[in-house]
């Protein structure tokens, strides 16, 4: 024989003989539960072994707000045309309302007579008894379990009371265990996350560094091609009209001389071209001599195309010491700075200022103009976050970038 | 009779020099290269007089080219002649012992004249890039000199924009406030008649202002 005491205090309250056949049958349910760890699942269970432990037509669940963060009525019993007709679960006016707040569970043997009923919709199934209990445990409300219609037509007992409760404990357990996987599952998950956006951002910059580096190194390759074969061409054909138009070659024919010397100037203009697209695409300077000979001429370039006056300065800096990567970067981002205020700044002056201090590489852009929005590149060119891409891809950083300086420093 | 050695990496390009030089009655062209090594056994065997340089060669770059030659043929002198229109080019070649740089989009006007000139041993440099090289750096002063009664805190000011600092950095290092290192900052340049922030580092460098000592901690 087992013996469960009712928790409630009251009058009512004494030892209880229950059947071993209805103890087996809650402790089958309690085990049921102890292996379940998915909440969804869980308070199915919940539900449907209060109905079958408290041998009840109806049962259901009510479900505090937290829990899972869901506020959830599940029941068991009612055929899903009613549970349609219906439609909204209960509200907790009435005997739901009451249990739901209160520490003990209530039985009720007449639901329709009782004063704390408030009724039943239309169209709602007749329910006369009723057994409420609440599903808590350490000072922690999860919620509580309906249950009606006692199969029979008894009403609910001490013995039902008591095997409910047992259940609602075993609930509790289950329920808390429930979330607790699930806040675990979600901290691992978050983990895996983390983890999978670092990686791909990892293999962002690992494919931006390689089209970068790709990107360079064509127009490196385009500019020495321009140099060797355009240029070279050109200034074949150069030397050849000078052979057909010097003294002792040319003829009496003045007219020929002067066309002779128009094609020669347009040849040369054609070089000046040639060199100013190969200067753009990437200046052969930056790899061959260095990184303040090539800012010197981008300066010199800026200046002469805006009409602002422009200068610089590169101090400290270990011209072989400076990695390539670090060169064209630098010179991008400058190149950046002063296109956007050559275009936009309304400046006057700008200033271009490289120094090395302490192992730290900064370059510093600033002019005195009004100013423009930094976040609107510049067609074709970088824009902020192109600069601050690339620079962070050296371990460098972009910032303050207005009207009065922008800054890259790489460390 | 003046002896001249050619080296570029175009056939056609050399053919052409060679028959603009040929043209001369007091120049003789005496042998081509196409790449550095072929210019040094050259220079070795012919000791040309002036030898007319490229500066992109398939083997590596024409200045090192002219180190080379002079180092094998001394009394050899060397005339750039290139498509790199950069001051950083003709610096770097006329360190390597160059005396003579012309562009190619001016060969057909300069050539001649500047192979006499580095044959009778005057330098040459293209026009404009002899401008670009005689051009004025920033104002050179000393702190002490004129214009250089720089306070204690404008000096600590200009010093921390040579270093690469903000306004707002420097403000905070020297405990003021931003507007007052932009003030010390107007001041400084306004004494040093100094127009822009690359000015003020090259002033802070001559002044010895970013010498290690100098520093502080």
């Amino acid at each position: 024989m087992s013996e469960i005491r009712a928790s409630r205090s009251s009058d009512e309250a004494k030892s209880l003989d229950i059947s071993p056949s209805r103890v087996q049958l809650l402790l089958d349910r309690a085990v049921e539960l102890a292996g379940e760890h998915d909440l969804d699942v869980v308070l199915r269970r919940i539900v449907e072994s209060a109905a079958v432990v408290a041998g009840a037509k109806y049962a259901a669940l009510g479900l505090n707000g937290g829990v899972g963060a869901r506020t959830t009525f599940i029941h068991h019993g009612m055929d899903a045309a009613t549970v349609e007709r219906l439609g909204e679960p209960p509200r907790g006016l009435g005997m739901l309302g009451q249990v739901a707040v209160a520490d003990a569970p209530i039985r009720s043997d007449d639901l329709g007579a009782d004063a704390r009923s408030c009724g039943f919709p239309t169209g709602h199934p007749p329910m006369r008894t009723f057994l409420g209990a609440p599903i808590a445990r350490g000072g922690r409300r999860f919620g509580s379990l309906y249950l009606t219609e006692k199969l029979g037509g008894a009403p609910f007992d001490l013995e039902d009371e008591a095997l409910v409760m047992a259940l609602a404990a075993f609930a509790a357990c289950a329920i808390e265990s429930a979330e607790l996987v699930a806040t675990e599952q979600a901290r691992l998950d978050a983990v895996a996350c983390r983890i999978a956006a670092e990686e791909r951002e990892r293999s962002r910059r690992d494919v931006l560094r390689a089209v970068i580096a790709a990107q360079e190194e064509e127009r490196a390759r385009v500019s020495r091609d321009l140099h060797d074969d355009i240029g070279q061409a050109l200034t074949s054909v150069m030397l050849g009209l000078r052979l057909i138009g010097v003294p002792a070659n040319a003829g009496a024919d003045e007219d020929a001389r002067v066309r002779i010397d128009e094609l020669g100037e347009l040849i040369a203009e054609a070089l000046r071209s040639t060199r100013r697209l190969a200067f753009e695409l990437r200046p052969s300077v930056l790899d061959d001599i260095g990184l303040a000979a090539a800012l010197q001429r981008l300066v010199d370039d800026v200046a002469e195309r805006s009409g602002m006056a422009v200068d610089a300065v590169v101090d400290g800096l270990p011209e072989h010491d400076v990695p390539s990567e670090v060169a064209t970067v630098v010179y991008r981002v400058v190149q950046e700075a002063l296109t956007n205020v050559a275009r936009h700044a309304e400046a006057s002056t700008a200033s271009v200022a490289v120094t090395v201090a302490s192992g730290r590489l900064r370059a510093v852009v600033e002019d005195d103009g009004a100013g423009f929005d930094p976040d609107r590149p510049v067609d074709g060119h970088l824009g902020l976050q192109g600069m601050k891409e690339r620079a962070e891809l050296i371990g460098g950083t972009v910032s303050d970038f207005t009207s009065r300086g922008s800054r890259t420093t790489v460390d | 009779m003046v002896r001249v050695a050619l080296c570029d990496d175009h056939g056609v390009v050399r053919s052409g020099l060679r028959r603009i030089l040929a043209a001369e009655p007091d120049l003789e062209v005496v042998g081509e290269a196409g790449t550095i090594s072929e210019a040094v056994g050259l220079a070795a065997a012919e000791r040309p007089d002036v030898f007319v340089m490229d500066l992109n060669l398939p083997d590596g770059s024409g200045i090192t080219a002219t180190a080379t030659v002079r180092k094998v043929s001394p009394a050899t002198r060397v005339l750039v002649l290139t498509v790199h229109d950069d001051v950083a080019y003709l610096r770097r070649a006329f360190e390597a012992g160059a005396d003579g740089y012309v562009l190619k989009e001016a060969a057909d006007v300069e050539l001649v004249h500047a192979v006499r000139q580095v044959a009778s041993g005057h330098q040459y440099v293209h026009p404009t890039l002899g401008a670009a090289l005689l051009a004025p750096d920033a104002p050179t002063a000393r702190l002490g000199g004129p214009g250089g009664d720089l306070s204690e805190r404008e000096v600590e000011v200009l010093r921390g924009i040579a270093l690469g600092s903000t306004n707002s950095e420097i403000a905070e290092r020297l405990y003021v406030s931003v507007r007052t290192v932009e003030t010390h900052r107007a001041h400084v340049q306004q004494k040093l008649n100094i127009r822009s922030r690359a000015q003020l580092v090259r002033f802070a460098r001559d002044a010895g202002l970013l010498d290690p000592e100098e520093q502080g901690p």
